[in-house]
């Protein structure tokens, strides 16, 4: 067994934290929050010039082809100082960039992935809908076959940066008849086509990763060459995809949580209180230790993942305990660590709050924690 | 040493780690048999009688070099082996780990020649054991507290003092006792350890009843009336006994996680064996969300463990130092097996209060590792210690 990096990995991390460093400055961060403010176009050209957007594309298309504990490293360094931002970046290289290299065509392989690359392609999954949110397979929105066409009806919600990406992947029905796994397409659409609106939710936390929208798909025409993988096999494809997200989220989160440690460790070894460091006493000591612990313990449920992802086989029973233990992990972090500011932790001074409300989104979206259980008892034998 | 700087992050084991884990998966299955594990928990009886089977099959020998008759294993492999007992027997684990693992770790560390040729060599055929006499009265999780002294005489010292909670003193060849050598220097300074013939004269065991872990070892008061050892029973430096108690904590915390997880391990598996042949409201009781839950999140919860507690062996192997992540693995492991313990036994309804299922003894033995060998609370202080705290 091994749990250390390659020389090249940590350099990579090094690279990467200079680059987060030097752009993601407190400042720009906090008005991302502020102002719901989505970074997509003014930061995905700087990550390109980095070479972070090539990384997962294969090198035939101009990339890096790097593996998944590469990708890894990367979002939980970008995580490490904005979840709204690696989001973001994970909607250009991971869930896109996933889908199109694992189920696109040739054609389609040819005009997304190099723009992966150059950082001019980002994209927003449009599935959920307001009947099917856990039960992801419940969708109803309609593409119906009209010649060379198909044309797609219906209402999508929380499509996290429609407004902003280049590409929706959106999620249809294609046969009613078939059984309700059976009978969806996915579809590549231009979110400039006619018929498509967007409503802006806002939203309490990851405010900088894009906004929050319902989709109004109204007679919406896409040619036969948008279809993303097999007619009718459109589920293998989202199953697929949302164990990679899966981990892509997972990174981004113990990334952060991390850092929110590093934070309040450094503050409370700073802050006094009865004459001595608050960190000095124990009930603060123990608190960030047992946080330690579970950041560590989640960090390498992670990192395994990954790896048996890279060694090609199965892993959705580990892909969904990294999850669930890294949000999880994420969520008690905020919560407990906002204690060690007492009031101030309160105050849009710190960031601590802004943790606290991004992280609620990672226990909900792309599978809740009660939805990954499910899933992880299934490979258990349960 | 894995010092390859071009290797990215690798969670699988050797061929000869797996070959380890068969090995001892074979002798368990076959020789700690539900009953006996049972007969030694009611009666608090050592099953010292195992360790010559366990030598034959190279489990005692693993971590002793090669030139002493051992097989010269790393401590991830020793990691391997003692989580594959601790999936059967945490009191038969915690016994072969006072074979092969604080004794023989301290004893190869620190040892004179004259010592390793001796005691090394028995480790591996089976024929040694340790006890470890440290904790007093008054000197708990404020370990450096002890009183017990050890005054030169001639070419002897004389130990006099009051041990308590020395599993094992009364059945075992060598007791390995820290004494205060010299009262004048700090708390930390004057700190000897000795290794003890256990039939030297002066010695009093007094057994005291405990919950759970009966088939360890037996848990001794042990008295020392001026106990004489010759100056060769010293181990380590004079005074400097401290660095040796110091210097084998990480290793002994690594061990302990190592049973812990195996033991957590078993106890989800029998749990998710029971919960799919459990029928209630016409369907198996695993088909429950609030059963298949409580499972997953002890399962994730375990998984974790394991992986802190590989990481941790696998910085030993690397001569990393790896204080906190040692204090990480053993904090995480032994609250894992208490939780899944705790958790777990809910399972079984009423049954799982019966002594007809194992759960209520491995329920009973978990209490241990969140208490001896460094507390829940003194690892997160050392944890804090090291996170600049």
């Amino acid at each position: 067994m091994r749990f250390r990096f390659s020389d090249e990995q940590e350099m990579f991390r090094r690279t990467v934290r200079a680059f987060a460093d030097r752009e993601l400055t407190p400042e720009y961060l906090r008005e991302l929050d502020a102002e719901a403010h989505a970074p997509h176009w003014e930061l995905l050209p700087k990550m390109a010039e980095l070479g972070f957007t090539a990384l997962p594309v294969p090198a035939d298309y101009g990339g890096m082809g790097g593996s998944v504990v590469d990708m890894t490293i990367l979002l939980e360094e970008i995580g490490r100082s904005s979840l709204s931002v690696a989001s973001m970046l994970n909607f250009a290289i991971g869930f896109g960039c996933e889908t199109v290299k694992r189920f696109g065509s040739e054609e389609q392989k040819q005009e997304l992935l190099p723009k992966i690359v150059g950082g001019e392609m980002c994209f927003a999954f449009s599935l959920t809908e307001p009947d099917a949110g856990s039960d992801a397979a419940a969708i109803r929105t309609r593409a119906v076959t009209d010649g060379d066409e198909f044309v797609i009806d219906g209402t999508k919600i929380f499509t996290t940066g429609a407004a902003e990406a280049r590409c929706l992947v959106v999620a249809t029905r294609t046969d009613t008849e078939a059984d309700r796994h059976r009978g969806i397409s996915l579809f590549i659409v231009d979110p400039k086509s006619e018929g498509i609106t967007c409503r802006n939710i806002e939203k309490l936390g990851m405010r900088g990763a894009g906004g929050l929208y319902e989709v109004h798909y109204d007679g919406v025409r896409v040619p036969k060459s948008a279809l993303l993988g097999p007619l009718n096999g459109g589920w293998d494809a989202v199953k697929a995809t949302l164990e990679r997200v899966r981990l892509s989220q997972a990174a981004y989160c113990i990334g952060c949580a991390q850092q929110v440690i590093d934070d309040a460790v450094r503050y409370a070894g700073e802050r006094e209180q009865f004459g001595q460091p608050i960190g000095k006493f124990q009930a603060i000591a123990h608190l960030l230790a047992d946080l330690q612990v579970e950041v560590d313990a989640a960090r390498w449920l992670l990192y395994r993942a990954a790896w048996i992802v890279d060694a090609g086989e199965r892993c959705i029973k580990e892909a969904s305990m990294a999850n669930l233990a890294c949000t999880e992990a994420l969520l008690r972090v905020t919560e407990e660590g906002m204690r060690v500011y007492g009031g101030y932790g309160l105050t849009m001074e710190f960031d601590i709050q802004r943790h606290f409300r991004d992280a609620r989104l990672f226990v909900i979206g792309d599978g809740s924690s009660q939805i990954q259980r499910n899933l992880i008892a299934r490979g258990m034998g349960l | 040493m894995s010092m390859d700087n071009d290797a990215t992050v690798d969670f699988g084991y050797t061929t000869e780690q797996v070959q380890i884990r068969e090995t001892a998966r074979g002798f368990t299955e076959r020789v700690l048999t539900r009953a006996f594990l049972q007969e030694i928990d009611v009666n608090g009886r050592a099953p010292n009688e195992l360790l010559p089977e366990m030598a034959k099959l190279g489990f005692t020998g693993l971590p002793v070099p090669t030139e002493y008759g051992g097989s010269g294993g790393n401590a991830t492999d020793v990691t391997v082996l003692l989580e594959e007992f601790g999936r059967s027997s945490l009191s038969v684990a915690s016994l072969l780990n006072r074979a092969l693992g604080w004794g023989a770790d301290a004893i190869q560390r620190f040892g004179s020649d004259a010592q390793k040729d001796y005691f090394l060599p028995r480790v591996a055929s089976g024929e040694m054991i340790f006890a470890f006499s440290h904790t007093e009265p008054n000197a708990g999780s404020d370990a450096a507290a002890i009183i017990t002294k050890a005054a030169p005489d001639g070419d002897d010292f004389i130990i006099s003092g009051s041990k308590i909670f020395t599993t094992g003193a009364a059945e075992c060849p060598c007791l390995i006792v820290t004494a205060r050598t010299d009262a004048t220097l700090g708390k930390h300074k004057g700190i000897s350890v000795f290794l003890v013939d256990a039939t030297t004269p002066g010695i009093n065991c007094r057994r005291i009843e405990k919950l759970g872990m009966r088939g360890a070892g037996t848990l001794c008061e042990v008295h020392y009336d001026d106990v004489r050892v010759p100056a060769s029973a010293l181990l380590g430096d004079l005074h400097g006994g401290w660095r040796v108690i110091g210097g084998t904590l990480e290793r002994a915390r690594i061990a302990q996680a190592s049973y812990c997880v195996g033991a957590a391990q078993r106890v989800i598996d029998d749990a998710v064996q029971y919960a799919n042949e459990r029928e209630q409201f016409g369907q198996p009781i695993g088909r429950f969300q609030a059963i298949a839950h409580l499972l997953v999140d002890l399962q994730v919860r375990t998984d974790a463990a394991r992986l802190l507690l590989y990481r941790a062996a696998s910085m030993i192997d690397e001569g990393v130092p790896c204080m906190r992540e040692a204090s990480i693995a053993n904090l995480h492991a032994t609250e894992t097996l208490v939780r899944v313990t705790s958790e777990g036994m809910r399972v079984w309804g009423g049954y799982g209060f019966t002594r007809e299922f194992e759960i209520e003894r491995i329920l009973r033995d978990a209490r241990l590792f969140v208490i001896g060998d460094g507390s829940s609370q003194i690892q997160r202080n050392l944890i804090a210690r090291q996170m600049g705290l």
